[in-house]
C-alpha cells in the first residue's frame, strides 16, 4: 500500500469500542473459547515429539555479548539469530510435548530455557537495535533501575513463549517454585506490557499512520501474554484498549482494496495477525467484543486467495517468497468468521497440501497451537479462481486463461509506487506462469544482511527494475521513491488487458517522453506490448527474466521456458543475459532453492532511436 | 576461636577515627598505590597469558537454573560450582592478561565474561541457601526484579571484586566498546555489593551474635575494594567505609587474644589476611587517615602462622586444615610490613622464595592476587628461625620443638579446646608428630565439602572423629560435640618444653571417664607421650595413634615406624595395627593420595580392659 490510498478505516473507534468492564479477569481467560475439544491431533503430536526429543538432546545455545555486536560489526543476522531462535523453538517445542505427552520429563530443560531467556539483557534482535531504548552502541542499553526495554517483533514472541510456559505448566513451575512464575510475570510486563503502554513506537502508526506486519505482531503476542500473566484488572484494559487502537492504526493504513504492499509472504503477519487479535479479543471478552462482519476485514483477507497463481505459487512482489505455505486452518477459519466462502476453500486447498509443521511456533507460539489442536485437512475440492482481478490501490491486476488454475496462462502486472514496504524498484512488474508453472518471474530476495534494509537495498540485481522485466532506457533504471509511480492504468476486465504508463517511475535523465505497457491474455496467448517514446535518439533494452535459458529458433523467434515459444518483432537485437549474483557479498539470492536452477536468465531485446516498441507473445 | 575466648579487642574503635569528610572522592582516588605500576610482574606475565590464551579457546561455561538446582537435588557442590569459577577465572586471566598487553587480543572476551556474569540472576552460590540471608527458595535464586536487593556471600562479594578489578585495569577499553558495559558493572556492583553491605542484617557481619568468621574479612574486603573503584557518591562511599570498620572491630573482637586461627591455618590467609588487605583499603580510601595496623593484636593475629609452620610448606592442620599449604609468601611479607613484625617477614620471605610464579592463588582475593602478581617476584630467602616453645592460651594449642631450625629433630603439637570450634573435628587432644620437617604422627585432614559435611552428617566420617585424632577411647565412646565437651587443667611449661591437659571432660558421661591425662614432651632428643586414663569400672581402654606408615613389630613394645623412628609402648598393652581407608560411602572420601602421598593411613591402637591404663610411648 502506498502512503496515498489509505483506507482511513478505524473498525473499533468507529464502533465506539472501549475495554472496561468487558475484559475476563486473568484465571477465567482461556484461549479458542469456541473449541471444545483442545487435544493436539495425533500427527501434530509426532512432529512435537520428534522436534521435543531432539531439543532435549540439544544444549541450549551460548548467547555472549560479542554476538550481540556481530551484527554492528559485520551486518551479518545469521550469526547471531540461529542461536537466538534455537532457544525460542526448543522452549516450546518442549512445552507443548509436555502438554501432549504429560510425563514431566521435558520439565528441568524447559526451565533451563525459559531461566537463560529471563537473564538475557534484551529480548530486542540486535538487528532491531535503533529501536528506541534498547542500545547504546551494540551493546544492550539495560543498566538502570525498572529501565524501559524496547519492543521489536522478538522481544514481544519472547513475552509469548514463556507466557505458553506459565499458562501450560504453571502448576509444575510453582511445585518447583514460585519464583519462576513471578519472575514471567515481572519480565512479560517490564519488556512487553509496560513499553507497549508507555512508549510511543515508530512501528505504531502513531505519527505519519504508516505502519506494516510489525505491528499486527508484536500486538498479538503482547496481548496474549498479557491475558495469560498479567493480574491487574486495570493493566488488563490497558493493553486491550491500546491493542484496539494500534489495530485501528493498522486498518486505517491498509487499503481499501485489500492489497499487502509487503506482498503475499507478509499476509499472514499482516492481515493473518490482525485477524489472530481479533481472536484473542474474542476470547478475552468472552465474546463480547468481535468485529469480523466488517467488509474491511474481509477485503483484508481475501487478497491471499487474489494472489495465488496455483497451488503453493504466489505473486512474490517486493521482498515475498515465490511458494509460500500458509495456514491454511487459520485462512479456513477467517474464510468462515467474516462470511467468505472463497477464502475458505482457499484456505482448506492450502491446507491440505501442509502436513503438520511447527514454522509459526517461532514467532507465534499461540498460533501454531490453535494449528495443532485443529484437526487435519487431507482432501480439499477444486479451487475456481476469477479471470481477472483487478486490485485497485496497490494497481496489481490479474489475468487468467482459465478458471482452474493448474490450467494455461497466468499473467499478472503490478504498477503503484517504488516507495512502497518492502519495496524493490518495481513499477511496472510482470509474472507470467503457464500451468502453474512459471516462465517470467519477479526474482525474489536474498537475505536480509549487509545493509538490505538501508542503503545498500538497491545495489543488489533483484531489487533493481532490469531484474524485474522492466526495460532499461539510456542506460537508466527506475529510481526510489514515492513520486517514481504508474499512472494512467487502464484494467479491461472483458478483454483481459491491462495498461500502464510507466516513465514516471523512471528518472529525469533518461529522457523518456511515454513509456506504456500493456497486457493481454487472448486466443491462448499472454500477449506484452512496450512502447517507449524518448526525448532524442537513444537506447533501449526491453528485459524479460525468464527461468530457462532462451534458445533462439530464428530471428523473432524463441523456445523459452515450458515448451513456450516466444516471437518478437525481428527488427529487435537479441541477447540472452546469464543472470546470478556478482556484486559480493552483497547479492545473496538463493536462486537453486527458490527456483531450483542454477541461475536465471534474461531475454534482451535492443533497439535504437527516438521510438521504440517490442511486441511479445508467448504461445 | 572457641566461644570465650573474644578478645574484644576493637582497633578502630579504639582510635576514635572521623571518618567523614576524609574519604577520597571517586575522581582521585588511586588504588594500590604503593604498588610500583599496575601491572603483573615480567615473571609471572608469561603463566598468566598462557592461561589467558587457554580461555580465549574456551568456550565460557553456561550457568542453567538446573545447574543452580543441583546442589539442593544432590548435595554435590562442584556440578554448580565448577563452571561458576571458570567463568571467573577466565575473566581473571584475561584481565590481568589484556592489562599487561594491551593489544586488545582479550579484550572481547572480556567484554563477553562480564556480560554473562552480569546477566547471571545471583552471585550467590547454591550452597549458601541455607543462610537466612541468600535470595534463594527452594533453590531457585528469588530474583526477579532488577533493582530487587540481593544476598551478599563470599561469592558475591568476589565476583563484584573481580569485575571492579576488570574495571580499574580496563574502563577505557571497555567504553570504547560501549560505556554501557561499565555503567553496568557499577549498577550491578551497587544493588548487588554495596547496597546489601549497607542495608542488610547479614548474620556474618557479627552484629547479631554468633560470631564471625573468614566471611566478614573477606567480603567487607571485596565490598570494599568494588565500592572504591565504582561508586560515585561520596556519602556512599563514607558509609561504606564506617560500615567496614565496625565489622571489621567485630571480627578482631571476636578473634581470641592469643591471636590463633580456630579454623587453621588454612583461614588465616582469608581471615587476618583479608583483614589487614581490608585496613590497607580504609588506609588508602582514607588518604592515611585512618590506620590501625600498629595494635598489638593485629600483629598477634599475623604472627599465629609462622608459629604454626611446621617446616617447608608443612602446618599444623587441626581441623578442616590441610597439612601443606602453599602460603602466598609476599602477601606474608606484606603484612609483617604492616605490622612491623620481622619474625613473621623472614618467613614469608621463605615462602616467597618457594613460590613459584606459575602458581596463580585461586583461593585468594582477586586484591591479593593482583597485587601478589604486581610484585616483582623473590628467589632467595635467609634461613627462618623458630621458637622452641610456643602456648596459644585461647586455643589451648602447644607447640614444641627440638631444634631452632625446623627442617631439624621432632616437632611435636597439640591441641586442647572444645569440640565447637569453627570447622570443628572432635579433636579436644590431637597430636602431631613430625621429625626432620616431615609426618609422623598426623592430624588426618578432611574430605571435600559435599553431602551434608556441614551438616549432620559431618561426624559419620572417621576423619571427624576423636578416635583418629591420636586420642584414647573408652568403651569405644568417641568424643561429643559441643562447647561442653573441652579440656581442662592445661599446663604448658615452656622451660622443659612439656604440655599437660585434662581430656576427660571431652568426652559424654557414658564413656565412664573419671579422668584422661595426656602429657606431651620434647626431651633429650624423644617425644614422650604419655596418656592415662581413669574409668569408673572396668572398661575397654585403647589407645590411638594415628601414623603414616604401617608400623612394623620390631620385638615386643617396639614398633618401627614413618621417617625411621622407633614408636616404644609398656608391653602391659595389647598391640593392634589397623589400616585406615574410607569404608562409609560416599560420605567418607579423604584424598589420601592427594594429602598425604599414601594410598591409606594406619592406626596404632594399645588395648587394655581394665579401670585404669596407661600408655607411655617414646618416639626416638
Amino acid at each position: 500500500m502506498g502512503q496515498n490510498n489509505r483506507s482511513n478505516i478505524r473498525i473499533f473507534e468507529e464502533r465506539g469500542i472501549r475495554a472496561e468492564g468487558l475484559v475476563l479477569p486473568k484465571e477465567k481467560f482461556v484461549f479458542f473459547r469456541d473449541v471444545k475439544e483442545k487435544k493436539i491431533t495425533k500427527e501434530f503430536g509426532e512432529v512435537i515429539m520428534k522436534g521435543a526429543e531432539e531439543a532435549l538432546a540439544s544444549e541450549i545455545p551460548f548467547l555472549p555479548l560479542s554476538l550481540y555486536r556481530d551484527f554492528k560489526k559485520t551486518g551479518i543476522r545469521s550469526n547471531f539469530e540461529p542461536a537466538h531462535h534455537k532457544r525460542r523453538r526448543m522452549l516450546s517445542v518442549m512445552t507443548f510435548a509436555e502438554v501432549y505427552e504429560g510425563k514431566g520429563r521435558f520439565i528441568e530443560k524447559i526451565l533451563d530455557i525459559a531461566w537463560a531467556m529471563l537473564e538475557e539483557s534484551t529480548w530486542i534482535l540486535p538487528a532491531h537495535f535503533n529501536n528506541p531504548g534498547a542500545t547504546e552502541h551494540s551493546v544492550p542499553n539495560v543498566y538502570k533501575d525498572e529501565q524501559p526495554h524496547g519492543l521489536d517483533i522478538y522481544a514481544c514472541n519472547a513475552c509469548s513463549h514463556l507466557a505458553m510456559v506459565y499458562y501450560f505448566l504453571g502448576d509444575k513451575l510453582d511445585e518447583i517454585s514460585p519464583v519462576i512464575k513471578k519472575r514471567i510475570e515481572h519480565a512479560v510486563y517490564q519488556r512487553g506490557v509496560r513499553p507497549l503502554l508507555e512508549h510511543t513506537f515508530g512501528w505504531m502508526g502513531e505519527n505519519n499512520g504508516v505502519c506494516n506486519n510489525w505491528l499486527t505482531d508484536i500486538v498479538v503476542n503482547v496481548l496474549l501474554a498479557t491475558a495469560i500473566c498479567i493480574e491487574d484488572m486495570k493493566t488488563r484494559e490497558a493493553v486491550l484498549d491500546k491493542t484496539m487502537h494500534l489495530l485501528d492504526n493498522f486498518s486505517a493504513y491498509y487499503p481499501l482494496d485489500g492489497g499487502c504492499d509487503e506482498g503475499p509472504g507478509y499476509w499472514s503477519a499482516a492481515p493473518g495477525d490482525y485477524f489472530n487479535c481479533l481472536e484473542l479479543i474474542e476470547d478475552l471478552t468472552d465474546g463480547k467484543i468481535t468485529i469480523y462482519d466488517h467488509p474491511h476485514v474481509k477485503n483484508m483477507g481475501e487478497y491471499i486467495s487474489k494472489v495465488n497463481i496455483d497451488g503453493k505459487y504466489f505473486l512474490n512482489f517486493s521482498d515475498a517468497a515465490p511458494r509460500l505455505s500458509q495456514p491454511g486452518k487459520m485462512i479456513m477459519r477467517y474464510g468462515e468468521k467474516c462470511g467468505s466462502p472463497e477464502l475458505y476453500s482457499f484456505g482448506k486447498m492450502a491446507e491440505a497440501s501442509n502436513t503438520p509443521n511447527l514454522v509459526h511456533l517461532l514467532y507465534n507460539p499461540y498460533i501454531s497451537y490453535r494449528e495443532m489442536i485443529t484437526p487435519e485437512i487431507h482432501e480439499a475440492e477444486k479451487v475456481i479462481a476469477k479471470r481477472a482481478v483487478w486490485l485497485g490501490d496497490s494497481k496489481i491486476a490479474v489475468l487468467r486463461e482459465s478458471e482452474i488454475t493448474s490450467e494455461g496462462f497466468f499473467l499478472a502486472m503490478k504498477g503503484g509506487t517504488n516507495a512502497e514496504a518492502h519495496n524493490h524498484i518495481d513499477v511496472g512488474v510482470i509474472v507470467l506462469f503457464h500451468s502453474g508453472k512459471p516462465i517470467f518471474i519477479d526474482p525474489s530476495h536474498g537475505s536480509y544482511n549487509n545493509g538490505y534494509f538501508g542503503k545498500e537495498r538497491y545495489i543488489r540485481w533483484y531489487t533493481k527494475s532490469s531484474g524485474h522485466s522492466i526495460p532499461t532506457v539510456n542506460g537508466y533504471e527506475e529510481r526510489a521513491g514515492l513520486e517514481y509511480a504508474s499512472r494512467d492504468e487502464v484494467f479491461d476486465e472483458e478483454n483481459m488487458t491491462v495498461s500502464m504508463e510507466l516513465g514516471g517511475a523512471f528518472p529525469e535523465e533518461a529522457g523518456i517522453l511515454t513509456f506504456r505497457r500493456t497486457c493481454q491474455i487472448a486466443e491462448g496467448e499472454a500477449r506484452i506490448t512496450d512502447t517507449v517514446k524518448l526525448k532524442a535518439e537513444g537506447d533501449v533494452r526491453f528485459n524479460y527474466l525468464t527461468l530457462d535459458e532462451p534458445k533462439l529458433i530464428e530471428p523473432g523467434k524463441l523456445e523459452i521456458a515450458e515448451g513456450r515459444t516466444l516471437t518478437y518483432n525481428p527488427e529487435l537485437e537479441f541477447v540472452a543475459e546469464r543472470v546470478e549474483n556478482v556484486n559480493l557479498p552483497y547479492e545473496d539470492l538463493a536462486i537453486e532453492r527458490l527456483w531450483g536452477r542454477p541461475c536465471l536468465w534474461r531475454i534482451v531485446l535492443l533497439a535504437h532511436g527516438t521510438e521504440a516498441e517490442a511486441r511479445i507473445t508467448v504461445k | 576461636m572457641g566461644r570465650n575466648n573474644k578478645s574484644n579487642i576493637r582497633p578502630f574503635d579504639e582510635g576514635k577515627f572521623d571518618v567523614r569528610g576524609r574519604v577520597i572522592p571517586y575522581g582521585e582516588y588511586r588504588p594500590f598505590s604503593f604498588l610500583p605500576e599496575l601491572r603483573m610482574n615480567d615473571e609471572v606475565a608469561p603463566h598468566i597469558i598462557e592461561r589467558a590464551e587457554a580461555a580465549l579457546n574456551e568456550p565460557i561455561p553456561m550457568l542453567p537454573l538446573s545447574l543452580y538446582r543441583d546442589f539442593e537435588l544432590t548435595g554435590m557442590r562442584s556440578n554448580f560450582e565448577t563452571p561458576w569459577r571458570v567463568r571467573r577465572n577466565q575473566l581473571a586471566h584475561c584481565t590481568l592478561a589484556e592489562s599487561y598487553e594491551r593489544g586488545g587480543r582479550f579484550i572481547d572476551k572480556i567484554a563477553d565474561l562480564i556480560f554473562a556474569i552480569l546477566e547471571e540472576s545471583t552471585w550467590v552460590w547454591p550452597a549458601h541457601t541455607n543462610t537466612p540471608w541468600a535470595p534463594y527458595r527452594d533453590a531457585v535464586p528469588d530474583v526477579y526484579r532488577e533493582d530487587q536487593c540481593h544476598g551478599l556471600d563470599l561469592c558475591g562479594g568476589s565476583t563484584a571484586a573481580t569485575l571492579a578489578l576488570t574495571r580499574l585495569l580496563l574502563k577505557d577499553e571497555l567504553d570504547k566498546i560501549s560505556p554501557v558495559i561499565c555503567k553496568r558493572i557499577d549498577r550491578q556492583i551497587y544493588l548487588r555489593a554495596t547496597k546489601p553491605f549497607l542495608t542488610h542484617k547479614f548474620g556474618w557481619t557479627g552484629e547479631y551474635g554468633g560470631g564471625c568468621n573468614n566471611w566478614v574479612t573477606n567480603i567487607t574486603l571485596n565490598v570494599l575494594f568494588a565500592t572504591a573503584v565504582c561508586e560515585r557518591d561520596l556519602t556512599v562511599r563514607e558509609s561504606t567505609v564506617m560500615r567496614a570498620m565496625r565489622y571489621l572491630d567485630n571480627f578482631a573482637a571476636y578473634y581470641p587474644t592469643d591471636g590463633s586461627c580456630d579454623e587453621g591455618p588454612d583461614y588465616w590467609i582469608a581471615s587476618p589476611g583479608d583483614y589487614v588487605d581490608a585496613l590497607e583499603l580504609i588506609d588508602e580510601m582514607t588518604g592515611g587517615a585512618v590506620k590501625v595496623y600498629d595494635h598489638p593484636h593485629v600483629r598477634k593475629m599475623l604472627e599465629y602462622i609462622s608459629a604454626m609452620n611446621i617446616d617447608d610448606t608443612y602446618f599444623v592442620n587441626f581441623s578442616d586444615a590441610a597439612p601443606r599449604i602453599s602460603l602466598n609468601g609476599k602477601a606474608v611479607m606484606e603484612y609483617a610490613e604492616r605490622c612491623c613484625s620481622p619474625e613473621l617477614y623472614s618467613f614469608g620471605k621463605m615462602m616467597a622464595a618457594k613460590m613459584s610464579p606459575a602458581r596463580y592463588f585461586f583461593t585468594d582475593t582477586i586484591v591479593r592476587s593482583f597485587k601478589t602478581h604486581a610484585t616483582p617476584e623473590l628467589h632467595e630467602a635467609d634461613p627462618v628461625l623458630a621458637k622452641r616453645a610456643v602456648w596459644f592460651g585461647d586455643n589451648k594449642i602447644a607447640v614444641l620443638r627440638e631444634s631452632e631450625v625446623t627442617s631439624e629433630g621432632f616437632f611435636l603439637a597439640t591441641k586442647g579446646g572444645t569440640n565447637s570450634e569453627a570447622h570443628n573435628h572432635l579433636d579436644v587432644g590431637a597430636l602431631v608428630l613430625y621429625y626432620g620437617g616431615r609426618p609422623v604422627i598426623v592430624d588426618p585432614s578432611r574430605g571435600s565439602y559435599n553431602n551434608y559435611y556441614f551438616g549432620h552428617e559431618r561426624y559419620n566420617r572417621w576423619y571427624t572423629k576423636s578416635s583418629y585424632h591420636s586420642v584414647p577411647t573408652v568403651n569405644g565412646i568417641e568424643e561429643g560435640v559441643g562447647a561442653a565437651y573441652a579440656s581442662k587443667d592445661e599446663i604448658f611449661d615452656a622451660d622443659n618444653r612439656t604440655v599437660t591437659m585434662e581430656l576427660g571432660g571431652a568426652f559424654p558421661t557414658e564413656a565412664g571417664i573419671i579422668s584422661m591425662k595426656r602429657t606431651c614432651s620434647i626431651t633429650g632428643g624423644e617425644a614422650r607421650i604419655t596418656d592415662t586414663v581413669k574409668a569408673k569400672e572396668e572398661s575397654n581402654i585403647c589407645f590411638n595413634y594415628l601414623t603414616i606408615d604401617e608400623p612394623r613389630i620390631i620385638e615386643d613394645g617396639v614398633l618401627a615406624i614413618a621417617e625411621g623412628r622407633s614408636f616404644i609402648y609398656n608391653t602391659d598393652l595389647t598391640l593392634e595395627i589397623e589400616k585406615v581407608t574410607n569404608t562409609y560411602l560416599p560420605f567418607e572420601d579423604l584424598d589420601f593420595k592427594h594429602l598425604w602421598q599414601r594410598d591409606c593411613l594406619w592406626r596404632i591402637v594399645l588395648k587394655k580392659r581394665a579401670a585404669e591404663a596407661e600408655a607411655r610411648i617414646t618416639v626416638k
